[in-house]
């Protein structure tokens, strides 16, 4: 059940008819939503006010009401649209640009905004253009050095891209004014380029060093020796010290990834001792000659 | 829709339709086939019958109508302007 109609007109029981026509328009002036555009509540008390309106505005449904006939609720208006729900949309018949016409000489962002093709063209704004978005996958080796790339575009025009040397996986690197052309005018976007690298068959990255297992022979580990060593920049010559295990680590300082300030990372070679590809009967027989003093796996075992 | 559904919807009479026309106050779209009224005419023709209610006579009208015309046209560019504000990209961080 409704409110009250007097108590939401404010008048007393007994107001005259003309009161009561006085007291809604003075609401309905304050309140009609199409009067109110940007104000939401307005509609709500509108419905309340012209609904108890509905009831006592009519001198017949009134005296009703007063009788106790009807009551308040027989009074609700259905939901209804209006006029502001259509009014301000593209295209309404009835636009009007006569609150801002005058704006459109205006040499500022205003008049771009304002300016309009024809009555019911589009808002001509100068705005830059958006950013592009690619991908470009990389050869491992090719990230680390760098170097030049195209991406061909879908409308066939081509993108040049200078890789730095040391880009890395999911670097993002930013061509200026490659991106979108700019509306009305504007500057264009920038393209960004996500990097993807592929991974390496010897090499793996962390930070800006390089690390790499390294395979010896059984000689090389026992007496040590010089070993060629594949780098990011080609095969170099280090020493293995005698008596290198299997896990040992050794440093190639330099041989990493380029950083930005011109130094380098390094390389890590992780050793591993590897027997003879076939079964060797010689080594086997000196094995089987040979007394081992202890064993590594001591110490695992409880 | 057509004329008499129109003033169901609108609850006025066909005698005050042809006056609202006449005056311009409703504007419906006419082709080779008729007019046609659509919803915004409906909702237009509610609030001339409200601005009558609250007492508002037959030269005030247009003067509302176009205002609130004006009213809106300044809504719909306030909110383009708004979007475009919006829309405009933050300042590029250095990659």
């Amino acid at each position: 059940m409704a409110a009250d109609p007097y108590t939401v007109l404010g008048v007393k029981k007994d107001a005259p008819q003309e009161e009561v026509q006085k007291a809604y328009r003075r609401l309905a002036k304050k309140l009609h939503p199409d009067l109110n555009p940007g104000n939401k509540q307005a509609e709500e008390q509108f419905k309340e006010v012209s609904a108890a309106y509905d009831l006592l505005g009519d001198a017949d449904k009134r005296a009703r009401y007063d009788r106790g006939e009807i009551d308040s609720s027989g009074a609700e208006r259905p939901q209804q649209r209006y006029y502001r729900d259509f009014a301000d949309s593209a295209g309404s018949p009835y636009a009007n640009d006569a609150g801002f016409a005058d704006f459109a000489g205006a040499d500022d962002i205003l008049s771009q905004i304002f300016g309009r093709e024809g009555r019911e063209g589009r808002a001509n704004i100068r705005m830059r253009g958006s950013d592009a978005h690619y991908r470009l996958e990389l050869d491992f080796l090719d990230a680390i050095n760098g170097g030049k790339r195209q991406i061909t575009l879908p409308d066939g025009s081509v993108l040049d891209v200078t890789i730095p040397a040391g880009t890395n996986d999911g670097q993002i690197l930013r061509l200026r004014g490659k991106g979108r052309p700019g509306i009305g005018g504007g500057p264009p976007g920038d393209a960004l380029v996500e990097i993807q690298v592929r991974p390496h068959r010897i090499f793996t990255r962390k930070r800006d060093d390089i690390h790499a297992d390294l395979p010896i022979s059984l000689i090389e580990a026992v007496l040590g020796g010089k070993v060629k060593v594949p780098t990011p920049t080609g095969s170099v010559t280090m020493t293995v010290p005698k008596w290198s295990n299997t896990g040992t680590v050794l440093r190639l300082k330099g041989k990493g990834v380029p950083r930005a300030d011109g130094t380098k990372g390094d390389e890590f070679v992780t050793l591993k001792v590897m027997l003879p590809e076939k079964p060797d009967p010689e080594l086997e027989k000196f094995v089987a000659q040979w007394r081992g003093a202890d064993t590594s796996r001591q110490a695992m075992e409880a | 829709m057509k004329a008499h559904e129109f003033a169901l919807q609108a609850r006025i009479n066909g005698k005050k339709l042809n006056a609202w026309l006449e005056a311009g106050w409703i504007a419906p779209q006419r082709n080779d086939e008729g007019t046609h009224y659509s919803e915004i005419d409906v909702a237009r023709a509610r609030l001339i019958a409200d601005l009558k209610d609250l007492g508002i006579n037959d030269e005030g009208v247009p003067v509302v109508l176009d205002l609130v015309d004006q009213l809106h046209g300044l809504r719909r560019v306030l909110r383009e302007l708004l979007s475009t504000i919006k829309a405009q990209p933050q300042e590029p961080g250095r990659t």
